[in-house]
């Protein structure tokens, strides 16, 4: 049984107007996605700004309301209400994307990341500052950041403290939203680098939510492509990086610069091909609305949002 | 709780010494970031010298002073002259005191002022950020219920219901005041409450399990209080001028009890305007001072709560 199951979620935005101010439209933000996360395991969720990746994480966390679809938290469905919930929130936590404004300006860091502790644990006051001591000591801050505030920070000191206060409950599953994208490359390596050895000191799983590819093969197991609210393709990270069979996910990889001089002229060649069979066949991997078609499994891990007569292409040539 | 974060790596001397040079680093707090910049705006700190010093020698003073004996009509010193030892600042057309008029009367309308503006600013604040935290319907129906307030024509109808009731005094006129001075507080409150809400913060809050009341009150009014702190001590100024304004009117506090407005409503005779200038003159010149040094006052305030206006940093 998986940690999370996460099964045909929808989050669709209601668009109002006309005379009586009607539902005229939905904006549909996730549509029917559906992946799980195995336990300790980081599942990567990629795609471009705009396709419903974050709405994904947050309606997880239940920051957002889902429309439809269920999430099933080690088998239970986490819309059942009460003492099951409370469990659910404790051990499901969130890392933001921007450091600064997820952390209260007028906080000191200690009541930052004691706030969790507040509401889970009820411990008492000396317990307490000692565990916060612990976490800030977990990722590499003193005992000395306790009484400032959060601008007193750099951005990637800001993001660590914001990584301590996830882990401050010992979750099972963190959903890291582009935790890094806002910082610059040598502390993003130290950011990652942080959030690894937690991962291997507590166990913890994590929904990493990221449009960077390279950093992406750093950090997960698994992958799922989205694009424009629904999953293009989902896979482990050979399936994903080495066999990629959806033209959107080939367009994403092609985008990932080569720091080869060389093969400059080739690799732009490359590029260039995949961009023009991303134009001229995009009508094949899309519906009339321009979404994404359902999933198609291609192998036990690896599935893909085909057109049939490419699956059975592609099956006919596995057969062979 | 967890054997791979042993809580015994700490021990108990750590923690304090740990938790002592913690304090050192500890970055300075509200009052004594405020105090510096008093320090700097040296109008400022002379406007809190005299706002302090008024209030507590009008609180004081005012306990020695017989009220309803210094109300007592007497013909023989009608208009006495100021600047005497009987009358420090003159009679009125009545012979009652000036000075003693004064004292209580500032009493009177400062406590007032003060009642007035705690009523309704925690009302109002409490009112905006429920409203704007809550969204939706709770808003709709919040919002509507200000907008009814917003078209009752004020003065009128406190007008009517000062003359209706029938057991009228400092606390009741206080109380009818504060029913309709909620709403600029609550819509300035609701917007800015509006943008707060929709903050990683918050988000990040709810996401940790923290209650509604709490995070309305704990995470979001701290990020506000600039706001509060400024509105507050401007509606006090102007709270100053509405009891005085209803009592110019002879709406305000009943007959025999001094205020302001009362003693600056004798300024409606020409008589006084032009001959017995002490009668008002002295009421006008007190409210014109506590009005500019409140809002000096609330200007150090409001630089105190945002850094990037600070003076004192140095």
């Amino acid at each position: 049984m998986s940690l999370i199951e996460v099964k045909d979620l929808k989050v669709h935005y209601p668009v109002r107007g006309g005379f009586w101010n009607r539902i005229i439209d939905n904006v549909k933000a996730v549509d029917g996605v559906s992946f799980s996360i195995e336990a300790g395991s980081t599942f990567g969720l990629v795609g471009e700004s705009g396709s419903g990746k974050t709405t994904t994480g947050k309606s997880i966390l239940g920051l957002e309301k889902m429309t439809a679809g269920t999430i099933l938290y080690e088998g239970q469905d986490i819309k059942a209400s009460g003492t099951a919930r409370t469990e659910y929130n404790r051990n499901v936590q969130m890392i933001f994307q921007d450091s600064l404004s997820s952390l209260n300006p007028r906080k000191r860091i200690e009541s930052i990341i004691a706030e969790p502790l507040r509401n889970f644990e009820h411990l008492d006051k000396e317990q307490e500052k000692l565990r916060v001591i612990q976490l800030l000591d977990i990722v590499g801050l003193g005992a000395d950041a306790l009484y400032k505030y959060p601008y007193q920070f750099s951005g990637g000191q800001r993001q660590r403290i914001g990584v301590a206060r996830a882990v401050a409950t010992n979750p099972k599953l963190i959903i890291a939203d582009e935790p890094v994208s806002a910082l610059d490359l040598s502390v993003q390596a130290q950011v990652l680098n942080f959030m690894k050895k937690v991962q291997r000191e507590l166990g913890v799983s994590y929904l990493f939510i990221s449009h960077d590819l390279g950093v992406v093969r750093h950090m997960c197991t698994n992958i799922a492509i989205m694009h424009r609210g629904r999953l293009v393709e989902i896979g482990t990270r050979d399936d994903i990086y080495n066999h990629p069979l959806h033209i959107y996910t080939k367009r994403l990889l092609a985008a990932i610069p080569e720091t080869n001089v060389d093969g400059r002229a080739e690799h732009r060649k490359q590029r260039l091909a995949i961009e023009k069979e991303y134009e001229e066949e995009q009508a094949k991997y899309y519906d009339k609305d321009g979404f994404a078609l359902p999933l198609q499994a291609v192998s036990a891990t690896h599935a893909v949002a085909l057109p049939d007569d490419l699956l059975h292409e592609l099956k006919a040539k596995g057969k062979a | 709780m967890d054997s791979k974060l042993d809580t015994s790596k700490i021990s108990e001397e750590d923690l304090a010494r740990l938790t002592k040079e913690a304090e050192q680093e500890k970055t300075p707090s509200a009052l004594k970031v405020m105090w510096k910049e008093f320090r700097a705006d040296k109008p400022a700190l002379v406007a809190l010298v005299i706002i302090l010093a008024f209030f507590i020698f009008v609180f004081v003073a005012s306990l020695f002073i017989n009220v309803p004996h210094a109300m007592e009509t007497n013909i023989m010193s009608y208009y006495a002259q100021p600047f005497t030892s009987d009358f420090w600042l003159g009679a009125d057309s009545a012979g009652r005191s000036i000075a003693k008029q004064l004292i209580v009367g500032s009493r009177n309308s400062i406590g007032i002022a003060i009642g007035l503006t705690v009523i309704s600013s925690t009302f109002g604040i409490a009112w905006g950020m429920i409203s704007g935290y809550f969204g939706g319907m709770a808003d709709l129906v919040m919002q509507r219920v200000y907008d009814f307030m917003m078209i009752i024509p004020m003065l009128m109808t406190i007008i009517v219901i000062v003359t209706v009731i029938p057991q009228y005094n400092a606390i009741t006129l206080t109380l009818i005041l504060s029913c309709f001075y909620w709403m600029g507080t609550s819509r300035l409150i609701r917007s800015r409450t509006l943008a707060e809400t929709h903050k990683d913060y918050v988000s990040a809050s709810r996401a940790f399990g923290t209650s509604n009341l709490k995070i309305i009150f704990r995470e979001i009014m701290p990020n506000i209080s600039s706001l509060i702190i400024v509105d507050t001590t401007l509606s006090f100024a102007e709270n100053m001028g509405v009891e005085t304004g209803l009592s110019y009117l002879g709406f305000g506090l009943p007959m025999g009890t001094p205020s302001l407005g009362t003693l600056i409503a004798n300024a409606n005779d020409p008589e006084n305007i032009t001959n017995y200038w002490w009668t008002w003159l002295p009421a006008a010149l007190e409210i014109i001072i506590l009005c500019l040094s409140i809002s000096y006052v609330g200007q150090v305030a409001r630089r105190t709560l945002n850094a990037a206006q600070r003076r004192g940093d140095d």
